[in-house]
């Protein structure tokens, strides 16, 4: 009898120790490869012109990169970022000359046609999501978020992306920036324009936490049912709105872009 | 004595975008326009107006008029190259000097043909052992001594010796008293008697100098030294003959004879708007380069080096000694830590600078797969064909040019892979900027909008497989293959009448086997899943959203199309209104799946009875085998009876035997 209580308690305690020891090392390497991609990131800064000249150098260094697990397409809008930022800088303290000009002419394009490829391909993504309108506050937090899993920190503003896209425009029409309650949203991948009550269900969508009823369309605008019908209906039906008929009652239509905001 | 150069140039092989399709491990270093081709002094006809691409192992030539005229040369051919500056109406030219190592050697081999036929050699034979000895011409019989035979070294007389060197200075056989010169010869030998040895009668071939028996040296070598040359003129000449028809490319030249300055061969390219020195530049850089490797190959290098050896991996193994010993769970703490030291090591050694982290590349390839289960891997997208880089910088004005070809061989290889497919403009920007930075590399120059425009503008100018179009609706502009445009509508119309078919038939096929033949007719027509939405054709068509919806609406604005809207969605069905009663006959169709889906129903009835008539004919086989098995039992029995009362009768008569013979009456 002792014997047998002897021999399940080891047991126990070697699972636990092994356990113990398991995590131990899934910590530190975690904690290497962290260490390992933020110092690759900052040797990018550090070198990225040495890298861009040499062919032998870049693909090599791509590899390295893609093997860690940062996509370098990233890398490169977090390095052209850092690298615009201190051009101006350099611009500014030292005389204008025109090897300088032309680099930051360089890293500029690139900064823009980086960041127009991020937004192009998050735009596609989320077609299904949100019927194909997206406001840029969700669209910089998806694109901040999608670098932060790679340990870059991006920081990207409503002009940035305002400016890619009217470059990308001169490619024809496509993407259009609309103005709903002051705030700025993106339409993509949507040739009808969007009616005027389909805005003010928007408006109404924003003020009231994400979701509009017809209870809420009547007493806020004075539309009838069948009106408040039709629009919803077919909101519903180009993807714009989400149905929840879980509340007691009364049903509820959510806008996709109400939990980023 | 002319030997032709023109055979350096081969056919290039192009793709259908215009590029030259490289070899393996070869890539672009520069790119130049309005290139006329020159060999020596001569122009080459119809080689004017072209494109020069130079990589690491050829030149090619792209002609712009004709792209069948298209040649490359190999670089390993050229051995060094020069600037000639242009002068008021010429153009400025570089020349590319060819090697011209087989001269030196013909040359070389003439030489030492003339240095041979100076030292010849005497030969005497011992009168011992009849061995052949050779004797240097230089002898001098009165100064040396008498020259021992290699054989069985006796020496021979003196006398002997005066008359070899007195025949071989007039060339004079000798007449030797032996029995066999005593013979007379046939007539028929004696006009080859040149071709005969003078010493052991052996009949050689004509070309031969030497006695193929003996060694002696024949007559014929020494009297017919002009006839041998002019052999040997006769065979250069044709020779060069051969050489002058094997031109691959059919070159021809401005005045048809090639001329070169100080006969020695070149070509030469003429740059009629720029770029000479550039090129130059490249082209004196690449051929050091070829120096190199040749050098290399031949080793030629490093041949008294002595390898460092590394104090990283002394280290290593120091810890791995370490390591070794030990069990237990002590020891695989100690092997965890030991890895985490290797790959603290191997980080902090090599971002120091960019060649350590050149140097460390493997090590990081290898500590990276380590870390697989901690990242998660991007989808990668094998892709087997290979595009070599557009390596051209953007300040040349063929850029755009290159650009435009480069992204239509994108497109083919990628994105238009069926024949109705297309992308729109945005789409297309992204996927191609995306592919330069995952083949070329982090920090490569992207491409920005302006330029992109610029280059697809010029598919139809360039004559490329593929095409710009314009949706006047909402301003979208799509690339597609160049094919017939209105075919569209055709395929989506073609499409949802197979989707419909497919349908009522599926719908035919529920009702027929529950046995309801009520509500057909009504039940089709009230039925919604059978329309298609946008995302299902996009996927059907390798579509963007915006295209799908302008074709619908071409489709609806044309009347094949209607559209019911839905709240679950917007459903695309084909038009039968405008289709007359006989043209789309429903009931007609409804019969002929009716009657396919019950002869179908009937062959599987048919299949089942024939299989359940199989199964009562082979209960009927078992019956009959076990009643006469029975029967056969039966009588074995009876047989057994019998024997038994047999042998109960014989034992009753021997006991009444027995009683009667004991009494006495």
């Amino acid at each position: 009898m002792n014997h047998s209580n002897t021999t399940n308690t080891d047991r126990d305690a070697y699972l636990q120790l092994g356990k113990s020891l398991n995590e131990q090392h899934s910590n530190q390497l975690s904690t290497q490869l962290q260490v390992f991609q933020s110092a690759l990131i900052n040797f990018a800064n550090d070198h990225g012109d040495e890298i861009s000249s040499n062919l032998e150098f870049k693909n090599k260094f791509t590899q390295i990169v893609q093997s860690i697990g940062i996509d370098p397409l990233d890398l490169l809008l977090y390095t052209s970022q850092n690298d615009r930022n201190g051009g101006t800088s350099n611009s500014n303290s030292s005389s204008n000359s025109s090897s300088n000009y032309k680099r930051s002419n360089v890293v500029a394009t690139n900064f823009g046609v980086a960041l127009a490829v991020k937004i192009i391909e998050i735009c596609q993504q989320t077609r299904d999501l949100n019927g194909g309108l997206i406001s840029l506050k969700e669209l910089i937090s998806t694109l901040q978020n999608s670098c932060e899993t790679e340990g870059i920190s991006l920081v990207v503003s409503e002009k940035d992306i305002e400016s890619s896209l009217n470059n990308l425009n001169t490619l024809g029409k496509g993407y259009e920036i609309l103005i709903i309650n002051g705030k700025k949203w993106l339409k993509f991948s949507s040739t009808e324009n969007l009616s005027n009550d389909q805005l003010k269900i928007y408006e109404l969508c924003e003020f009231m936490g994400g979701y509009v009823t017809y209870r809420l369309l009547r007493d806020n605008y004075g539309w009838d049912k069948v009106r408040c019908k039709t629009v919803i209906d077919e909101m519903i039906m180009n993807g714009f709105l989400w149905v929840d008929s879980q509340d007691n009652g009364e049903w509820q239509y959510w806008e996709p872009s109400w939990i980023s905001n | 004595m002319t030997t032709s150069w023109l055979n350096i140039w081969n056919p290039v092989l192009i793709n259908r975008s215009n590029r030259p399709i490289l070899q393996e491990n070869e890539y672009n270093i520069y790119i130049r326009d309005n290139v006329g081709l020159y060999q020596g002094r001569q122009k080459i006809i119809n080689h004017q107006n072209g494109r020069v691409y130079l990589t690491n192992k050829r030149l090619i030539y792209f002609d712009n008029n004709d792209s069948s005229r298209s040649i490359a040369v190999e670089l390993k051919l050229f051995k060094n190259a020069e600037l000639v500056a242009g002068y008021f109406r010429r153009s400025p030219k570089v020349t590319l000097y060819i090697k011209t190592e087989n001269s030196d050697t013909t040359n070389i081999g003439g030489n030492d043909s003339g240095s041979n036929t100076k030292n010849i050699a005497i030969d005497w034979v011992c009168k011992i052992c009849s061995f052949n000895n050779h004797l240097a011409a230089d002898y001098k019989l009165n100064e040396n001594e008498l020259p021992k035979c290699t054989s069985c070294g006796i020496r021979p007389s003196k006398s002997y010796l005066m008359q070899i060197l007195d025949s071989a200075q007039n060339n004079i056989p000798i007449r030797e008293d032996s029995p066999a010169s005593m013979t007379p010869e046939p007539e028929s030998v004696s006009p080859n008697n040149d071709n005969q040895c003078p010493k052991c009668t052996f009949i050689n071939h004509p070309a031969l100098r030497y006695c193929e028996i003996c060694g002696t040296e024949l007559k014929s070598s020494n009297n017919n030294n002009n006839n041998n040359n002019t052999k040997l003129f006769k065979v250069t000449q044709s020779l060069s003959n051969v050489s002058i028809n094997s031109n691959p490319s059919n070159l021809k030249l401005e005045t048809g004879e090639e001329s070169y300055t100080n006969n020695q061969p070149y070509i030469k390219l003429s740059f009629r708007k720029g770029g000479e020195s550039k090129f130059y530049q490249e082209v004196c850089k690449v051929l050091d380069d070829i120096k190199w490797q040749i050098l290399e190959e031949k080793g030629g290098i490093n041949k008294n080096a002595v390898k460092l050896v590394d104090n990283s991996s002394t280290v290593n193994n120091n810890n791995t000694a370490s390591g070794g010993g030990g069990g237990g769970i002590h020891a695989l703490e100690r092997l965890g830590e030991l890895q985490r030291k290797q790959n603290e090591m191997i980080l902090t050694t090599s971002l120091d600078d960019l060649e350590q982290l050149m140097f460390k590349y493997q090590d990081l390839i290898k500590l990276s797969t380590s870390f697989n289960k901690l990242i998660k891997q991007p989808p990668s997208t094998t892709s087997g064909v290979v595009i070599p880089a557009l390596s051209i910088k953007k300040s040349s004005p063929l850029y755009h040019q290159e650009l435009s070809r480069h992204i239509s061989e994108f497109s083919i290889n990628f994105k238009l892979t069926q024949k109705t497919s297309m992308i729109s403009s945005q789409d297309l920007f992204a996927e191609y900027n995306r592919f330069l930075i995952r083949n070329q590399g982090f920090g490569s120059e992207l491409v920005n909008c302006d330029d992109f425009k610029c280059a697809i503008e010029l598919f139809e100018k360039l004559n490329l497989p593929v095409v710009v179009k314009q949706y006047v609706n909402s301003d979208i502009y799509v690339i597609r293959p160049k094919v017939n445009a209105n075919i569209y509508g055709e395929h989506i119309v073609q499409y949802l009448k197979d989707q419909e078919h497919e349908y009522k038939l599926m719908t035919l096929q529920r009702e027929i086997i529950s046995g309801d033949y009520e509500n057909i007719n009504n039940d089709l027509y009230n039925a919604v899943n059978y329309g298609k939405t946008v995302s299902e054709i996009s996927n059907k068509f390798n579509w963007s959203y915006n295209i799908t919806i302008e074709e619908l609406e071409k489709c609806v604005e044309e009347g094949s199309v209607v559209i019911d809207h839905h709240i679950s969605g917007t459903f695309y069905y084909v038009n039968k209104f405008s289709f007359s009663e006989t043209e789309w006959d429903d009931t007609k169709e409804i019969q002929e799946m009716r009657e396919l889906l019950i002869k179908e129903q009937q062959e599987i009835t048919i299949s089942l009875r024939n299989e359940y008539d199989k199964q009562n004919m082979d209960n009927l086989v078992n019956i009959d085998p076990d009643y006469s098995f029975f029967g056969a039992g039966n009588n074995d029995k009876e047989d057994d009876l019998e024997s038994t009362v047999t042998t109960s009768v014989s034992q009753s008569q021997t006991q009444s035997f027995n009683d009667l013979i004991g009494l006495q009456f």
